[in-house]
């Protein structure tokens, strides 16, 4: 008996010294699941390209298909969120400053290490994807320029000091002529480093698509110093003596994508309507307009925008619907197929005109509007949207309550929705994250109608007039004849780029804002339906002003720098206004 | 005299010196017995008796008081006696007490410093008692008896001993026993953790005696970290609690059987959705605690069933050092029941009850008070009235629906069932305990389409394997699975249907099953029906084992060696089944439905989870003592380890075929499948502990763990943690033994620890490397690459944070539990908290900073327990109440430089309390236009958006506007800083009433969403905005204002500047709720004995029953619905339950 439980002991201690000590060596030592080692990542090339997949996904392209609540249209005379407050003054992206200085260090970190690396086979796919690498650090500081003005240029990786004094982090603003003309230098090099070979996908950067952001960019330093005023020592603001570089720098930008014949206005329709919107939704090869794209594929990454956009008749079965409302102003913008005044006819000498389908009142306007708005009568998935806001009954006027608007709950309250993207026929349920429309980032309409921009302010106006009135007849309006003036120019960009989220940025570098929204109302185009009638009248009705009118204060064409950014860098100045 | 009744009614009139003589010399006084028999007759005390008309009763104080002597006496007999007039002085005790019994119809002997007073039956005897020897003249009787507990259960292996002799047996597994004794002995009943009893014997009697449990006794073993000990002689703040105070109310979560029961331990209640469990526990609001169940960190304790609890102990100061690394926030030990010696006793128990929401918000439940506020709100806005034929919407013409929403969907009361059947005895070498049991509860929704089952098992053998080897295997499985529809977890259910506006109907056209398409996102009757809209099922089998073997070394005295290992193992089987299903909207023109498909395309997800933890430890223990037994020694040196595994694995398909729910039915198309390897924490330790105690007046403790943590770096991963603890029993020394006799127990303690905690390390924080999978993107428009992140800068030194636990403590025990208290007083200081760095660099760096061991808190308060408990004939009662108090403040707090002094008071932490809320003072609300006129301007509109019943804010800081700058500090947050219980309970024959009420305070909470503002998306409201502002005719802006308590209403949540964080939102949510209250009634033996059973208890019981809290409350106050600004107020309500219970043992 003894034996056996002496046994016994001595076993359970075995068994317990091996489990505690036996593996006592690398009992505690755990190894992660989720993380690819540094020696990995630079001698793996599927590893280096999940890095560069996430690289991509954090560039500053405001992704309101994901994110309404980034949507830069908001801040504009373009169109509101009928159930939100506006607040123009407040970039959403205002965070820029810290998400901006991690990529660029992650940036400077491949710039640095890439090099010497074994992840590439050749030398040539090396420059490729370095070119990459150094046009998104450009595209990086052209979104903290044209937010901040002047900022530190940062292009090695900084150490913690080994003193422990932070202070030897701080870092001064450099003037914004300077991080424009340091762009402008990068980008130039980065083109010359990307190829226009095979590897030429729309998805990633490549020589054309960083010339045409480099017309984008140089247009924009262009402006400022031909608009703007000099603050702050230069630290915002360019000198107005630096205007023409940049101008020509745009042009011979945009002169070279328009030059190698590698894009095209899309043109693959002969109803012009169907043709606009088809050209946000084409995938195809044929599309040679899309230059360069954010990709959706359903179900691997859908977005919510017909979700959000939905007349309120046709929401989803997830709700929403009826988040982008194009504004009054912003639909008698635009013009007539022959008429360059967009008014719309609501009167007659004071009399409301009756119509008998409310359609009738947006006839021969632009084709570029029936494809991009919703309006009272619209044809839209086999019905007629029904939005009016009052019914004449029985000679009795009374709230109307239209199905699709306006006074029901998340549907338009300015008459309006917003169609440029949805889908008019969506090939599964609305739902969430069940749209895959891709988010073209630039187009090449938009450098044509760069190039004319630039060579409008260089004074070759019959050459910007050649290039406005090919995007007027590919969108179906008349041609303009005459010598065209930059205000021809900017309504012409306002139009054919409409939500496209290029108007907040327009209208920051020509330093028009204060202007355009200075304690500006917003009207809604109020239906009147007269049952007894059966007719139409229309009253131009203006929105609650607590709720909707817009300002925008010379000071905001500026960001605030965040208060932290400046209380752990005292060498950083706070912008005019602030 | 019934016999049983004559064994209740037997009641002693215990004295404090007789007590501690036994409490604490039992043992002695058993070793020495013949020697103190020797001198019992010899032993003459003189005493001076004065007084008419004394009881006899007083008499026996008098006496007591002079001599010490205690009576022991059947109060029935004393009734008979007279009152005696006695004057004597100096008097041999035997003869003073003559006089006073002379003609009395009693009788009286002395044993042993006691006096017994026996009837005159043995008068004879008695009288010669006093010239002979006892034991050789009066003849032997044969006691009988039976030893229940104070529930009325048999107890087997209770020893009776008889008094001064070496006499003695042991109770059967019936409870039953036979010893023989001379009238005039007594009888010692004694069992570890119960209150000791003498009873006088006198006559051939059968004796029922209830055994009183120790629940508030010192000589209660409580169980501590890595063993157990006397209470007498804790040195920690440690509290704990019996079962008795765990069953007392029915339901399905342990922790809520244990809110407020231990002094320090906050249990509040977040929802009460079945099998969610997600009760806040904490010890002294520190945070999470460490929870050891049988000695193995297991986190699932609120699942096991009360009843197989034998106690839960907290630990919560340097005692809770010897578990290192997690001991930062306290520990708590629980520990389930074992098997005792004896006839196999079998247990059922089972309860049925109902399940009734508190107070919790509701929206409008009619068409027409809702179109009342939404005409009310275009009023004011100035649009044309939507409903101007509001008052149709009376449901009598289908055109004009009128639906209650929430009664169609919500059920008032639910049921609950739970039964257990437990099977536990055993013999010489093995005693079992075994268990199971099964819960059943139903959810809330109309459809009855969540409930929720869980099966318990439990099995506790303990085996004596050898004369020095014994073997303890404890298993324990459970299965619990939850059933819940797809669409509707309670966040979306009640964000539902408290916006479905009641003037839209339930089906399109009237006509099921077309159910309408309206403004809520989803029917709400659609999204609760499974059939419908699919199910969510969830399971979880969790399976556990605990191998003990402990060998008691011949060579060394109270040396023993012991060996633990357990595996534990967690299996999660989830299954979610979405169905694609159509709401319509009902097209009259063309007598058509039209359909919205919602939740398409119909898909399944499977998701399987495994978790494995194994631990091991090997201890020794030592315990003895010396010279006499004066020192008395205790040691522990410990090792173990323990490590975690896991996988997880996920599977989802889409179908075209709705009818089977298998994956096997779905289409390959789009399909997904995913999973990885968990990693699990390891930790490794080794623990030493050492107890001494001189006299067991003067004590000390001292204790250290070396333990490993796989979540640091090697260099930085091993921690030492030491704790002492020093306790003085002040009623031991002879000043207070000799001079306040009352004083039964008076104790100072003192304790001081290092304490460690890892438990915010994410782990591997010292490596560098890219973190897979981190966004994606998709380079070819076809396949999606996912992304990996820079992990940052990493920190080779990132190590545990300490938390220093300094404690002060006194216990007091007098009059023998007329009364108790402790007082704890406690601070805990943390160094070393780990935070980021990043907010104090500049950000063109760039870096993610890792996790550094950088800031600082504090944290102070104090408890006090005090506690009555008597008898009065046969009723017994007790009340005990206890109260926390505890607050945090930072020392140090990362952040960035304030820009000057106004942004350091308005931002900084540094050095200030936790839990500080902003927000604005309120004046009041706007009574008229002119209030508004002159007041300051309210917000960036000025006034013209103001009516008449808007908030006014104070303009704190007078610069004629209100803004950010006029936020001061206006309440605190959402967890309360004090926390109190009281305890009542009394006992009377069979009955017994269990009352105990629970309390916090010092806490606040802010509404948000559709608990701040009417009109959520212009749809329906909460029904508390029906009190509020408006004008007299609805329909007209002219007519004069009504007041009420809410402001007018606005479409869409109200108005926004209304809806800041002010005094007028920011309530003080104090509670006291009668928390539980159980009526419970044993059955007369005589009845119960007919049907062979030894027990049958039935009860009702009554959980969460009223609560009285502040008036302006509309809610639950425990609930803090919305209190921490995140969840929307959509949180399932609490839940009150009454069940009716029967508990039959045999």
């Amino acid at each position: 008996m003894n034996k056996i439980y002496k046994g016994v002991l001595i076993l359970v201690i075995t068994a317990s010294c091996a489990i505690l000590h036996g593996c006592k060596k690398n009992y505690l030592d755990k190894a992660p699941t989720n993380i690819l080692t540094e020696d990995v990542l630079f001698s793996d090339r599927a590893a280096f390209n999940t890095h560069m997949a996430y690289l991509y996904a954090q560039l500053p392209f405001s992704n309101f298909f994901v994110d309404m609540g980034t949507y830069l249209s908001y801040k504009t005379d373009e169109l509101v969120n009928c159930t939100q407050d506006q607040n123009p003054s407040v970039d959403p992206n205002n965070d820029w400053w810290v998400q901006g200085y991690k990529l660029i260090r992650d940036l400077n970190t491949l710039i640095e290490k890439l090099p010497t690396s074994t992840v590439f086979p050749g030398q040539q796919e090396m420059t490729q994807v370095l070119g990459e690498i150094k046009f998104m650090r450009a595209i990086s500081y052209y979104n903290l320029a044209a937010r901040y003005g002047g900022v530190p240029i940062i292009t090695k990786v900084a150490q913690l000091p080994k003193s422990g004094n932070v202070s030897e982090l701080y870092a001064p603003r450099d003037s914004e002529s300077d991080v424009f003309k340091f762009i402008e230098a990068e980008m130039t090099e980065a083109i010359g480093m990307m190829s226009t070979a095979s590897s030429f996908t729309e998805y990633r950067f490549n020589k054309w698509s960083g010339l045409a952001f480099k017309s984008r960019t140089m247009l924009y330093a262009a402006s400022v110093a031909k608009y703007g005023e000099m603050q702050l020592n230069g630290t915002v603001g360019i000198p107005k003596s630096e205007a023409e570089h940049f101008w020509t720098s745009a042009r011979d930008a945009a002169k070279e994508v328009i030059e190698s014949g590698t894009y095209a206005a899309y043109n693959e329709n002969s109803d012009k309507v169907l043709n606009y919107h088809n050209l946000f939704f084409d995938k195809s090869g044929t599309n040679r307009e899309r230059v360069f794209v954010i990709s959706y594929v359903w179900p691997l990454k859908g977005h919510n925008f017909d979700r959000n956009a939905a007349p309120f008749s046709h929401r989803g079965g997830v709700g929403y619907g009826g988040r982008f409302c194009p504004i009054f102003d912003m639909v008698e913008s635009y013009e007539y197929v022959n008429d360059r005044n967009g008014a719309l006819k609501l009167n007659n000498g004071g009399t409301p005109i009756e119509y008998a389908d409310p359609a009738d009142l947006f006839k021969d306007k632009d084709p570029r509007m029936f494809a991009s708005v919703l309006f009272p009568g619209s044809p839209w998935k086999g019905t007629t949207l029904k939005i009016y806001a009052k019914i004449i009954e029985g000679g009795v006027e009374k709230d109307g309550h239209g199905a699709d608007g306006i006074t029901q709950p998340e549907a338009t309250s300015t008459g309006f929705y917003l169609s440029k993207w949805q889908d008019p026929a969506p090939p599964r349920p609305i739902d969430n994250n069940s749209s895959d429309a891709d988010r073209i980032c630039i187009r090449y309409a938009e450098v044509m109608l760069n190039y004319a921009e630039a060579e409008l302010e260089l004074n070759n106006e019959p050459e910007a007039r050649k290039y406005v009135n090919m995007i007027r007849r590919r969108a179906g309006i008349e041609e303009l004849s005459s010598a065209i003036s930059m205000d021809d120019y900017r309504q012409e960009r306002k139009i054919e780029l409409a939500f496209e989220e290029n108007r907040y940025w327009d209208l920051k570098r020509w330093r028009v804002y204060d202007k355009v929204l200075n304690n500006k109302d917003t009207y809604a185009l109020w239906p009147v339906y007269n049952k007894d009638k059966e007719v139409y009248t229309f009253e131009k009705h203006m929105l609650p002003p607590g709720k909707f009118t817009r300002n925008f204060t010379a000071n905001l064409y500026y960001n605030r720098v965040p208060d932290a950014v400046i209380q752990t860098n005292p060498l950083v100045v706070q912008n005019p206004g602030y | 005299m019934n016999q049983n009744a004559y064994g209740n009614a037997f009641s002693l009139k215990r004295h404090l010196w007789a007590q501690t003589l036994l409490c604490m010399k039992l043992t002695a006084l058993l070793l020495f017995a013949a020697c103190l028999h020797a001198s019992a007759r010899t032993y003459a005390q003189k005493v001076s008796l004065s007084g008419k008309n004394l009881s006899l009763e007083q008499v026996f104080e008098m006496v007591k008081s002079q001599t010490g002597y205690d009576a022991i006496y059947n109060p029935d007999l004393l009734k008979k006696t007279k009152c005696v007039s006695i004057h004597v002085k100096n008097m041999e005790i035997v003869d003073a007490l003559q006089r006073c019994f002379l003609d009395q119809p009693v009788s009286f002997l002395i044993r042993h410093n006691t006096i017994v007073v026996t009837s005159k039956l043995e008068e004879k005897k008695v009288l010669t008692t006093n010239n002979k020897d006892p034991e050789e003249h009066i003849p032997v009787l044969e006691i009988k008896g039976k030893v229940l507990s104070e529930t009325g259960e048999p107890i087997a292996g209770v020893s009776i001993g008889v008094k001064g002799t070496a006499k003695g047996t042991t109770t059967k597994e019936d409870g039953s026993f036979v010893i023989d004794a001379n009238p005039g002995d007594v009888l010692v009943v004694s069992l570890v953790g119960h209150v000791p009893q003498e009873i006088a014997v006198t006559q051939n009697a059968s004796l029922t005696i209830k055994l009183k449990q120790a629940a508030n006794e010192l000589e209660q073993v409580v169980v501590v970290g890595y063993g157990t000990q006397k209470k007498a002689t804790l040195t920690g703040a440690i509290s704990t609690v019996g079962p008795s105070d765990l069953t007392a109310v029915t339901t399905s979560d342990l922790s809520n059987a244990l809110t407020g029961k231990l002094p320090g331990l906050r249990v509040m209640q977040i929802g009460g959705e079945p099998g969610t469990y997600n009760n806040d526990i904490d010890i002294r609001g520190w945070g999470t605690m460490l929870v050891i169940v049988d000695g193995v960190p297991r986190d699932d304790f609120q699942k096991i069933d009360p009843g197989a609890i034998a106690s839960v102990t907290i630990l919560k100061d340097a005692s809770a050092a010897v578990y290192g690394l997690k001991a930062a926030n306290g520990v708590m030990l629980v520990t389930t029941k074992k098997g005792q010696a004896g006839k196999a006793k079998i247990t059922l128990n089972s309860s049925y009850g109902w399940q009734k929401m508190t107070e919790f918000p509701k929206p409008i439940r009619n068409a027409m008070d809702n179109l009342i506020l939404k005409n009310e709100a275009a009023l004011v806005a100035g649009n044309p009235l939507p409903f101007p034929d509001w008052e149709k919407y009376t449901g009598e013409d289908p055109d004009y629906p009128n639906v209650d929403w929430w009664g169609l969907t919500v059920r008032n009361t639910m049921p609950v069932t739970k039964n257990s059947l437990t099977v536990s005895g055993g013999g010489d070498k093995v005693t079992y305990f075994l268990t199971l049991g099964n819960l059943s509860q139903a959810g809330m929704y109309n459809t009855k389409s969540m409930d929720y089952n869980r099966y318990n098992f439990r099995s506790n053998v303990f085996a004596k394997i050898t004369q020095n080897l014994t073997a303890n295997v404890i298993l324990s499985g459970m299965i619990d699975e939850k059933n819940s529809p797809y669409g509707s977890s309670s966040f979306d259910f009640f964000k539902q249907v408290w916006m479905q506006p009641g003037y839209e109907p339930i089906y399109a056209n009237n006509t099921a099953p077309y159910y309408f398409d309206g403004q809520a996102d989803r029917n709400p009757l659609a999204i609760i029906n499974s059939d419908l809209t699919g199910f969510r099922k969830n399971q979880i089998k969790n399976y556990q084992t605990t191998t003990t073997l402990t060998y008691d070394l011949p060579f060394i005295k109270g040396l023993q060696v012991q060996g633990l290992f357990a595996y534990d193992m967690t299996y999660g089987h989830n299954k979610i089944w979405r169905k694609a299903y159509n709401e319509y909207k009902y097209d009259a023109n063309a007598d058509k439905y039209l359909a919205t498909v919602l939740t398409s395309p119909t898909r399944l997800q499977q998701t399987l989870d495994e978790t494995v933890y194994t631990q091991a430890q090997l201890s020794l223990h030592y315990k003895n003592s010396f010279s006499a037994a004066r020192h008395h020694v205790e040691a522990l040196l410990l090792t173990e380890g323990r490590n975690g595994t896991g996988t997880q694995f996920l599977a989802q398909r889409n179908f075209s075929l709705s009818a089977l729910s298998q994956l096997d039915a779905g289409l390959s198309d789009n399909q997904i499948a995913s999973g990885s390897d968990k990693v699990l924490a390891a930790n490794q330790a080794l623990v030493g502990k050492f107890n001494y105690d001189f006299l067991s007046k003067y004590l000390a403790e001292f204790s250290f763990r070396y333990d490993g943590s796989s979540l640091f770096p090697k260099a930085t991963r091993w921690g030492f943690f030491p704790g002492f603890s020093v306790g003085w029993r002040i009623n031991e020394e002879s000043f207070i033994k000799d001079n306040l006799s009352f004083v039964d127990n008076l104790k100072l303690r003192f304790s001081y620890g290092k304490l460690g905690d890892n438990s915010d390390a994410l782990g591997f924080e010292f490596l560098q490397g890219y973190v897979y999978p981190s966004g994606s993107y998709i380079f070819d428009g076809k396949s999606l690459t996912a992304g990996s992140a820079v992990k940052g800068l990493p920190n080779p030194n990132i190590t545990w944070y300490t938390a220093t636990t300094t404690n002060f403590g006194v216990d007091g025990d007098f009059w023998n539990g007329l009364l108790n208290f402790t007082v704890e007083l406690f601070q805990r200081k943390r160094d070393g908290l780990l935070a980021t760095r990043a907010i104090a660099l500049p950000p063109i760096f760039g870096a993610n900073l890792p996790q550094e061991n950088l800031e600082g808190d504090i944290s102070r308060g104090f408890e006090i327990v005090l506690g009555h408990s008597n008898r009065i004939n046969d009723f017994s009662y007790n009340i005990s109440t206890n109260f926390t108090y505890a607050r945090a403040r930072w020392m140090h707090r990362e952040s960035a430089l304030p820009g000057n002094s106004y942004l350091n008071w308005r931002n900084s932490s540094e050095d200030r309390w936790k839990d500080i809320q902003w927000g604005y003072g309120v004046v009041g609300q706007f009574q008229n236009q002119k209030e508004i006129d002159v007041s300051p301007v309210q917000n960036a509109n000025g006034h013209s958006e103001l009516f008449p019943g808007d908030i006014r804010y104070e303009d704190w800081n007078q610069d004629g506007m209100i803004d950010g700058l006029d936020m001061y500090p206006i309440a605190r947050s959402v967890e309360p800083e004090m926390f109190y219980g009281l305890n009542l309970s009394g006992a009377w024959k069979g009955v017994s009433l269990n009352l105990f009420f629970q309390g916090a305070s010092n806490y606040s909470m802010m509404p948000n969403e559709q608990l701040q503002g009417p009109l959520p998306w212009g749809r329906n409201s909460s029904a508390m905005f029906l009190d509020r502002w408006h004008h007299e005719d609805p329909l007209d802006f002219n007519s004069p204002w009504v007041p009420g308590k809410y402001p007018v209403s606005r479409d869409g949540f109200g108005f926004g500047p209304n809806k800041m964080p002010s005094t007028y939102w920011f309530q003080d949510v104090t509670y006291l709720r009668l928390k539980s209250v159980e009526l419970a009634y044993s059955l007369p033996g005589t009845w119960v004995s007919k049907i062979n059973s030894q027990q049958i208890r039935v009860y009702v019981n009554a959980f969460n029953l009223y609560t009285w809290k502040g008036k302006n409350i509309t809610f639950d106050p425990e609930h803090r619905l919305s209190g921490d600004g995140s969840d929307g107020g959509y949180k399932y309500p609490l839940m009150a339950n009454y069940n009716l219970g029967i508990n039959v043992t045999f």
